[in-house]
């Protein structure tokens, strides 16, 4: 006997959701980009769970520290001349943000007198008797003048060098954007983050983390890592994403520039989108999916789909451009998330064929032709999606995808429009669309986003 | 969920194929308990007259015919008809009598003996008791009136005042196995109706006075235009099974993703929806006392649902098996994305004693 089997007809909806947020790329900052995607986090009732600030490393050659000897006789300490002038000859170190340079100048103290306060971009400073106190006093002067606390060691690789490492003064990559220099060795005090907790869906969470990093590349068009140090590259936006059924996988998806897009989030679920195509505008979607509830013990779904993971991506446009998800994918049950990675494209090894399950969203509808009513309204139905205890597991033919629930505040409609901003009433709300089938063989249909902010007092989360 | 239910009497029982005279005299029996009302002789058989809950007639014939001519074997016939306008007819619809030893046509592959019979006030459901429907031998038909989507209006289409073009004023379908060429009558697969896929190849649809009777051939002959393929499937007379995105099953082999237990949760259950009815890219009704469900079951295969204090029993019509199945991507290659479906006919309803007394 099947016990109420019946189909939902409703998406669930959450009691605090953020809405359809647009994010700004006029000023194309990751710093501003990831501060907005910060708020709109805690505008989907998101709890902030921990921080940990940038830090970065660059390394110099003792010798450039260079040090003084007390005269003897002492003299009388003389003015720099134009200390204040235009020449910078003989900085030992810098910060930049932007246009706006700061340069740190070193003076004998037992010959010269120089300015006590910054002027005119220069921060003068005393060198020291020995190159370490040369050292010391260069850090102390950059702590005191920049958005860093600098300290210095020997370099445990290189007994002839120092390492100045700098760790950001704000919680997290708030000043990413400004490059110090000593010498040699990471570009970006960079790496900080934030960790912002979902709420609890059935005893399971998401934990996502917002990170700037440089990002490093193996090859052109290859793999790309981000774990410091890394040493090329431009600062980007990172979301890592674990749940608490697999605290120790991570997924780990770039943004590759700070795009003009679409946040929506509720206590579960998020969704990153842009309307622009190329490699270059990035998106996501993680959702803990809502499992009907006959069928909810023990289920506790995971959907990730973004453009670009840790895995060479061919389909960057695939959550805008598809309801079915070929590549850059995690899915699973129990809250374990199982994802792809690179080997799994091999021609070799478990799964020749390079292929994975395909988590897709499943309605009623027609194939490359709309479903209407006979009053020529497509008819709108909750988004359920299919999918796999492991996108990865082979033989592929051998194992059975499941329904995994319902993606939140979501619908799907049976037509498409070419507008991605259009928005119309549904179930006496507003809605927002998202993606559309674009496919000629797929179910024709397009998947809509509840567009106004529930739960909470409208707020501005845009750049 | 809101299903159609005509909370009227439903009758199903197995009838012996032959003679022939007997199954049409069975049969007449249990529309007439489902309030079909006889309007008198046809042929050797009889035309009926059938009022759907919300008001909409059709007509129905039954009647038989000896072998012949050509490769005809002995056969029923059904055809439905407008009330409105009785020369408004719809196809002929041919289902076998039964393949018995000492027929020149038997195997014991294909012999059937027995037809399966369902029937509501306003809808029947014919299949032969066989494993197989998609055979070479056409022993299904269906046909009936419909829950009508939308606004109804029960004025008959003659009237003066022409119903607006979003009201329904008539409704009715048949569908069935046979392609109605008697040249490959029993020698070549069976046409899709709804005994053996969600899409029907050869039907008669009438919306409002405007009927379409269809008949798509099957694939891969050309040409393409008058085939059941892509360009013709969306349009067909064709059940609203749960599908998914992408067309799954379009790889082979390895590469293929798997449903064989269905469209299912991780605790093994399907899901169950009402019977939409597509024709043309619209959503023009349901099935009365029908659900649709997302995992395959064998014909005749009896479920059980309870919901809403509600218990149900259910008889299993649809099984989509056999070497051509449904959904096509492009003119030659096809997918039977009915492998993850059946579709129920309401057996029995009554309050589940253990939840209570409230219908859904």
């Amino acid at each position: 006997m099947l016990i109420d089997p019946f189909l939902s007809t409703e998406p669930p909806y959450s009691e605090r959701c953020s809405g359809v947020r647009e994010i700004s790329d006029e000023d194309p900052s990751p710093i501003k980009w990831l501060g907005a995607i910060k708020g709109c986090f805690e505008l989907a009732g998101w709890t902030q769970t921990g921080n940990v600030p940038s830090e970065g490393d660059q390394q110099i050659s003792k010798s450039h520290m260079w040090f003084t000897t007390p005269p003897i006789p002492p003299v009388v300490p003389a003015l720099i001349d134009d200390p204040c002038g235009p020449s910078t000859s003989g900085g030992l170190g810098r910060m930049t943000t932007g246009d706006l340079t700061t340069w740190f100048m070193p003076y004998d103290p037992y010959r010269y007198l120089a300015p006590t306060e910054p002027c005119n971009g220069k921060v003068w400073f005393p060198v020291g008797l020995t190159n370490q106190e040369t050292a010391d006093n260069l850090a102390e002067a950059m702590t005191d003048n920049s958005p860093f606390l600098v300290t210095v060691s020997d370099n445990p690789a290189n007994a002839n060098e120092f390492n100045f490492h700098y760790t950001s003064a704000a919680p997290a990559w708030e000043y990413d954007e400004t490059v110090p220099w000593v010498g040699w060795g990471e570009h970006y005090v960079d790496g900080g983050y934030y960790t912002y907790r979902s709420q609890s869906l059935n005893g399971c969470t998401l934990t996502v983390r917002l990170q700037n990093n440089t990002t490093g590349c193996f090859r052109p068009g290859g793999v790309y890592w981000l774990e410091k140090p890394a040493i090329i590259g431009a600062l980007q936006p990172w979301l890592m994403i674990k749940s608490s059924g697999s605290p120790f996988d991570e997924w780990q998806s770039v943004f590759w520039t700070p795009t003009h897009c679409f946040f929506h989030g509720g206590p579960f679920q998020f969704a990153i989108w842009t309307d622009q195509k190329d490699r270059f505008h990035s998106s996501i979607l993680v959702s803990m999916l809502q499992m009907d509830i006959p069928h909810f013990t023990g289920a506790n779904p995971i959907l990730i789909v973004s453009s670009e993971n840790l895995d060479m991506q061919m389909d960057y446009q695939q959550l805008m451009e598809k309801l079915h998800w070929q590549d850059s994918i995690g899915t699973g049950f129990n809250n374990q998330l199982h994802y792809t990675t690179w080997p799994n494209r091999s021609t070799s090894g478990p799964n020749p064929d390079g292929k994975f399950r395909t988590p897709m969203v499943m309605f009623r509808g027609l194939r490359n032709v709309p479903l209407y009513t006979l009053s020529d309204t497509a008819l709108a139905q909750p988004a359920y999606v299919i999918l796999s205890e492991d996108p990865t597991g082979q033989p592929r033919g051998d194992q059975q995808d499941f329904i995994g629930g319902r993606l939140w505040d979501m619908a799907i409609v049976t037509d498409t429009t070419l507008n991605l901003d259009s928005k119309t009433m549904m179930s006496g709300r507003k809605w927002t669309q998202m993606s559309t089938s674009t496919r000629p063989t797929d179910l024709l249909g397009s998947l809509w986003v509840t567009h106004d902010p529930v739960g909470q007092e409208e707020t501005d989360a845009g750049v | 969920m809101g299903l159609a239910f005509t909370d009227d009497e439903i009758r199903y029982a197995i009838l012996a194929a032959r003679p022939e005279a007997d199954f049409l005299d069975a049969l007449n029996t249990m529309l007439l308990e489902c309030g079909w009302i006889r309007l008198g002789d046809f042929n050797n058989g009889s035309e009926y007259g059938i009022v759907s809950p919300q008001g909409l007639t059709a007509r129905c014939r039954f009647w038989s015919l000896a072998a012949g001519p050509g490769n005809w074997p002995r056969r029923f016939m059904m055809q439905m008809g407008s009330d409105a306008s009785p020369g408004t007819v719809g196809w002929e619809h041919a289902f076998i009598a039964g393949v018995y030893s000492g027929d020149s046509n038997y195997t014991a592959a294909t012999a059937f003996t027995q037809y399966s019979v369902w029937c509501n006030r306003c809808s029947v459901f014919i299949g032969a008791v066989h494993s197989d429907p998609k055979n070479s031998y056409q022993k299904a038909v269906q046909g009936g009136v419909p829950f009508a989507s939308g606004a109804v209006l029960s004025t008959p289409c003659g009237g003066e005042m022409p119903p607006p073009a979003v009201a329904t004023a008539e409704l009715w379908f048949s569908a069935g196995d046979d392609s109605g060429n008697p040249s490959i009558f029993s020698t070549a697969s069976a046409y899709w109706s709804f005994r053996n896929q969600y899409v029907c190849q050869r039907y008669s649809l009438c919306h409002n006075g405007a009927i379409t009777s269809a008949n798509f051939h099957s694939p891969p002959n050309p040409p393409p235009e008058t085939m059941m393929g892509w360009r013709n499937e969306p349009y067909a007379l064709q059940l609203g099974i749960m599908r998914t995105a992408r067309a799954w099953i379009r790889a082979a082999g390895s590469l293929a993703q798997k449903f064989e237990g269905g469209f299912i949760y991780p605790d093994g259950s399907p899901v169950v929806l009402n019977p939409l009815l597509y024709h043309n890219g619209r959503v023009i009704g349901e099935i009365y006392d029908a659900a649709l469900i997302s995992k395959p079951m064998a014909l005749d295969q009896v479920e059980s649902i309870s919901a809403s204090g509600v218990l149900t029993t259910w008889q299993n019509y649809m099984t989509a098996t056999g070497p051509t199945p449904g959904y096509f991507y492009d003119d030659l290659s096809y997918v039977n994305e009915a492998a993850a479906a059946a579709f129920l006919l309401l057996r029995a309803r009554e309050a589940d004693t253990d939840e209570g007394n409230v219908a859904y």
